[in-house]
């Protein structure tokens, strides 16, 4: 009985959601767009350290936004909202991935000084992620063996393994949001993320290892964002 | 037969009449404009122009924009949409035109920290 309702759970949170979305009148908005940033990836260029594959702009300094906000107040909203760093490549034969991802709780209010225009404060503590990920394609020679019994050629495996990262952070921004129709606006935001990161204590599977020593402790940031409401 | 004829004449005249004066209402032409219309005043029509486009749930969008289209009338269409869209920006502009009390307090809570961060 008890794990039936457990199982439940999950379903019965979805239905609400979706449902009071539906039904209700909810102020939401999404928002898509890009952010700009300056951070020191020590370790993680290729000019502090030779591994790494070649940087591009967009990999060091641009983020990919997204979010999702609910205005519960006539000045105020509520969100989550998600700026990811990329940067792929390759070390040695393997795949290279690395993504920082800046996770935010948004606390937002805002008014409007005319018709169309919206000046907005932000503040948002933040639980940040770092990942590190190589994939590697090797053979395994029992499993060569395994599979050669069943009259397979050489086969190609493979393994992928990260080693992550998650730290603190607390986001503050002001933005000036402009309303094109009353659903659509393009919303452009200044401001600063602190991070309280420090290299130590990666995890690689269950192993604490040493990172890559990135300064990230205070980073002014650059956003645009498309946001789509009702 | 003939004490009948004055008789049959008032009918004539009087069904005469009757199809004389509804027929401009009836008529084929006006009975496709009323039809033509009829989509274009809608019940969330009606209601997104008194209380502007936020008024409708999520729901009701689709049929929203069922009406929408089939009111063949485009430039009314237009003026709908233009209309909903206006009343909701000035409903919004004037919903969050005040920024007093906690709110306010965040905001210049926020703007203190970012000097703070700027100068620091």
């Amino acid at each position: 009985m008890n794990h039936r309702l457990q199982s439940l759970t999950p379903f019965i949170f979805w239905f609400v959601l979706l449902s009071s979305s539906l039904f209700a009148q909810p102020k939401l908005s999404f928002h898509l767009g890009g952010g700009f940033y300056s951070p020191t990836l020590g370790m993680l260029d290729p000019d502090s350290n030779n591994v790494i594959p070649s940087l591009s702009a967009f990999s060091k300094n641009m983020l990919i936004d997204w979010g999702i906000k609910y205005q519960f107040y006539p000045n105020a909203r509520i969100g989550y909202a998600r700026s990811n760093s990329y940067h792929s490549g390759k070390v040695g034969d393997s795949g290279f991935l690395r993504t920082i991802s800046y996770r935010m709780l948004t606390f937002e209010t805002f008014y409007y000084p005319r018709k169309r225009m919206e000046l907005n404060f932000m503040l948002a503590p933040m639980y940040n992620k770092g990942t590190v990920k190589l994939t590697a394609e090797s053979s395994s020679g029992d499993w060569d063996t395994l599979l050669g019994s069943y009259g397979n050629s050489s086969v190609k495996l493979s393994t992928p393994s990260e080693m992550t990262k998650r730290w603190f952070g607390l986001a503050s921004m002001i933005g000036f949001r402009y309303y094109i129709f009353s659903w659509l606006a393009v919303d452009g935001k200044a401001g600063f993320i602190q991070n309280s990161y420090s290299e130590k204590k990666w995890e690689w599977g269950k192993i604490k290892i040493d990172g890559p020593t990135m300064d990230i402790k205070k980073s002014p940031v650059f956003n645009i964002h498309l946001v789509l409401g009702w | 037969m003939v004490k009948l004829f004055p008789l049959l004449f008032f009918v004539s005249i009087s069904f005469g009449f009757e199809k004389d004066q509804e027929a401009p209402c009836n008529g084929k032409k006006i009975q496709k404009l009323a039809k033509q219309e009829a989509p274009c005043n809608g019940k969330k029509i009606q209601k997104l122009a008194k209380q502007g486009l936020r008024s409708l749930r999520i729901s009701a969008i689709p049929s929203y924009l069922v009406e929408l289209k089939n009111c063949k009338d485009k430039a009314k269409v237009k003026t709908i949409k233009h209309s909903a869209n206006e009343k909701q920006l000035e409903d919004d502009a004037n919903s969050a035109k005040t920024f007093v009390g906690k709110t306010s307090t965040f905001a210049y809570c926020v703007m203190a920290l970012i000097l703070y961060m700027a100068f620091a």
